[in-house]
Formats: C-alpha cells, structure tokens, sequence
C-alpha cells in the first residue's frame, strides 16, 4: 500500500525544510528554540489532518493489559514503560493521555480485586450524545507544546507507585476528608499526623503525602486545617488549592470567572470551526428585514436567467481546493485522439478521501463526454 | 527566484506548514520574508523528496469533465475516477488534477 510511506516521506520533507532552513533563522536572527516550534506546530497539524500514519505520533499508548503494565508484588513494571518512553517523549498531549490511562488502570486493578480501601474516582454521568463528540486537539488553547522534547512526568522507579497489599485494621487509610477513622472492628481513631493524607489528590498505598514544599507553598500559622472546614469536603484536587482563593466565597466568585472564561473559550473555538458561508456577502440577509417592495406586475420574475444551465452545483473556484479530492504532480505527456484523452504523469501526490498517497509515475485513461 | 514549482504548498504537508508560519508571524516570532524562505525549502525538499524516495506507481481511469491548459499547466476534472495503486483501488466521485510541466514535458493540443 502506497500510503504507509507517506509518512515516512513527510518526515523526511519535514527534517529536511528543518535543516536547510536553520541558516535561514540565523541569519535572520531567531533563535533555534523558534525552529523547534515550527517542527513541532507542522507536525502536529499535520497529525490532525490524520492522512497518514505518521512515525513521530505513534505511540503504543494504553496497549497494554493491566497484568502486563502492574505487577501485585513488585510494584509498577518500569520495563514496559521503557518501551513508550521514547515516542511519548515527543509529544505532551500523548504523555498526558499516558498519565491519565495509567491511573484508571491502576483504579480498574484495584475495583477487580475488591479492596474497598481504594479511592475510587467518582465517574460523571454523561448523556449518551456527550460520549460522541471528538474535539481537535489542535483547537484546544491551552495545550502547549513542549519545546525541549522532554516528558512533563517525572519518571517513577518501581518503589514509588506500589499496588496493594493486604491491608490489616492496624493499618487502615486515611483519606483528609474524613473526620474520624473506623476501622474494621468498628473502633474510632483519631487521624494520625504520620498517617493522615494532608495532600487533597489522589494517593496510593505505601505513599507519603507531598509536602507542602513540594506544592510550592510555604506554612503559615493562620493556615486552617481541613477538618474544621464547614464546606464539602474537596475531592477532586489538592485541598490546599482552597488556601490561595482565602474564603469559600471569593473561592465560588473564582469558579465563576474561571467558568466564564473557560466558556469565551469554547465560544472562540466554535466560532473558528463554524461553516464559513460561500453563497454570498453577509449583507444579502439584510434584504429579508427590509419591508418587501411592490415589483411591477410586468415584471418577468420566474424568467429563465433564474434558473441554472444544470441541476448540479457550479464548479468551485481554482483556490478552493480544502476539502477536495486533489491531484498535485507533473506531467510528461499529454496526448488526446478524438474524445479519448491519455496522460503520463510523475512525482506527485493524491488526496483522497481524507488519505494522501504518493507515486512515482501514473498513466491516466479518460473519456471526455 | 526558486526554480521549483510551489503547487506542492497545495498539499497536506504543505497547507500544515503554511499555517504554522501564519501563527509564527501572527505571534511575531518570525517575519513573512523568513516564511517564504521555508516555504522555499519546502518547494525545494518535496520535489527531491518525490523523485527520490517514491517509488510506486498508478493507474487511473475515469470520464473527463473538464480540461484546461494555461500557463504550461494542465488542469483535470475527472467524474468517478478510480485509482488502482500497487495492490488497492480508491474511488472518488470527483478529483482535481493539476499538473506542471516536467524538463521534457510534450503535450498534443
């Protein structure tokens, strides 16, 4: 199939423009960071066209069972992560995609074992329709590209994510949120300082809070503890994010205009992807609200000029070609015999049905009508 | 001047690396003169790229709707044409051919 080196040609066009254009960028004085944000804006909107199979985006991403990726004893296998290191490592949003799989398959290990001490996250009700929707990544503001080619996940040994082990009443764990601890034989504990989880996120067994160093906040005195706290307790974050909005009001009055600002957003996205109108100048509907004027009777308004030559749609112009099935080449003979037309073209490339192919040479047979 | 032909910034490569230099010049980063710079290394890569590396060949039939030739330039519109590469066929319910002379390019009229 001639497509599967598509993408293996991109690539070789894309380090070549690369190369030969960084003399170019230093003459003009950009520096080289510039050039990497180019390679990484074509590539990944070249990806988003989705044409072909292309060697910087594939990344075996959440292909493996959960027994292969975990093991009950050891601990995470870092070798299979080895593998997706060093194609993740070019792209953010895939390392994302990466973190996010690794804890629903931590979360999925633990429900199929029943251990019930597991924070389980809670899962949102969506419409069946909500399911469907497929955004573009390349639309999304708020993706950034990462210049430095570098994973934005600190790399985990096997001792830092460890699976569960039976847990004894001894040794039972604390969520931040709960005021009192009972254990299996029914008994209140208070929360333990060297137990308690004073990180609001997500932690796993045999793991240490992060300290507040770590959060990049500093202790204070008048800090309040989460247990005198009157509103819901959080669950979806770090408690201490609470701490830089000062009150559960101005908290609420941030929800507000983040959820404002998160919704000019999506208005802006939508906006760019809209339907672009092409019959016309937006000024033709303005003839609608103006009040209709009296036409002379004499007037041919069914006249035949109305009415097209055809009943297809008229051929688009020589610019649009977006959208369209395309031929881009060179040719080398044309020759025609009464209505029988016969080409021999070379070098170019095919669009097709969302899919781009490539030949060297290609003979044509047409039938002009 | 570049001596290689930019119908190629028509393709899917092309049109992606086009609007990457729009947003580098809308965000100031690089100036247009440095884009057409690139854009003349696209041109120059792609055709190398082409007769270099690919070697596949093709054959396509079809009705033709409309034929021009302007400018040492062919341009086809082909209703239902069909596409057999090296061992698939493609169809389509219409395509655009454009197509630039080659060195020793000859066409009939």
């Amino acid at each position: 199939m001639s497509n599967s080196i598509v993408g293996e040609v991109y690539h070789h066009v894309i380090l070549d423009v690369i190369a030969n254009s960084r003399s170019d960028f230093e003459e003009n004085g950009v520096d080289d960071a510039t050039l990497r944000e180019l390679q990484n804006l074509w590539q990944s909107k070249l990806v988003a066209t989705d044409v072909a199979t292309f060697p910087w985006a594939q990344a075996p991403v959440g292909t493996f069972p959960i027994g292969q990726l975990f093991d009950p004893v050891s601990g995470l296998r870092t070798d299979s992560l080895d593998v997706t290191a060093p194609a993740v490592a070019n792209s953010p949003i895939l390392n994302n995609i990466a973190a996010i799989r690794a804890v629903q398959q931590m979360d999925t290990f633990a429900q199929q074992h029943g251990n019930s001490n597991y924070y389980s996250p809670p899962t949102p009700s969506l419409p069946q329709s909500a399911t469907n929707i497929s955004f573009d990544s390349s639309a999304i503001p708020n993706v950034q590209s990462n210049p430095n080619n570098t994973a934005p996940f600190p790399s985990y040994s096997s001792n830092s994510l460890q699976l569960p082990t039976n847990q004894t009443a001894d040794s039972p764990i604390i969520n931040d949120h709960s005021t009192a601890n009972v254990t299996s034989t029914g008994q209140e504990h208070a929360p333990d300082s060297s137990s308690t989880n004073s990180f609001g996120g997500l932690l796993l067994p045999n793991q240490n809070s992060p300290k507040k160093s770590e959060l990049g906040e500093t202790e204070s005195s008048n800090t309040t503890p989460a247990n005198s706290r009157n509103d819901v307790p959080q669950t979806d974050g770090a408690i201490h994010d609470l701490d830089d909005a000062g009150s559960p009001s101005n908290f609420e009055s941030n929800r507000f205009a983040i959820a404002q600002k998160a919704d000019a957003e999506i208005y802006e996205v939508l906006k760019k992807n809209r339907i672009l109108q092409i019959d016309g100048t937006i000024e033709d509907n303005e003839d609608e609200k103006k009040p209709p004027v009296d036409t002379p009777s004499d007037e041919a308004i069914n006249s035949d000029l109305d009415d097209p030559d055809s009943d297809e749609a008229p051929e688009t112009e020589e610019g649009s070609d977006i959208g369209q099935a395309i031929v881009l080449c060179l040719y080398d003979k044309v020759n025609h015999h009464k209505n029988k037309w016969k080409c021999v073209f070379r070098d170019g490339v095919v669009g097709v049905n969302g899919k781009d192919y490539l030949f060297f040479k290609a003979n044509g047979e047409f039938e002009w009508i | 001047m570049s001596q290689y032909y930019e119908l190629y910034r028509r393709s899917s490569i092309g049109i992606s690396l086009t609007d990457a230099l729009d947003d580098l010049i809308s965000q100031g980063k690089i100036s247009p003169q440095l884009a057409m710079k690139v854009l003349f290394n696209f041109d120059k890569s792609m055709t190398e790229a082409l007769a270099e590396k690919v070697r596949s060949r093709l054959t396509f039939k079809g009705h033709l709707d409309t034929y021009r030739f302007c400018d040492e330039v062919w341009t086809f519109i082909i209703k239902n044409p069909s596409f057999r590469f090296d061992n698939e066929t493609v169809t389509s319910n219409k395509i655009r051919i454009v197509a630039c002379a080659t060195r020793d390019s000859s066409a009939n009229r």
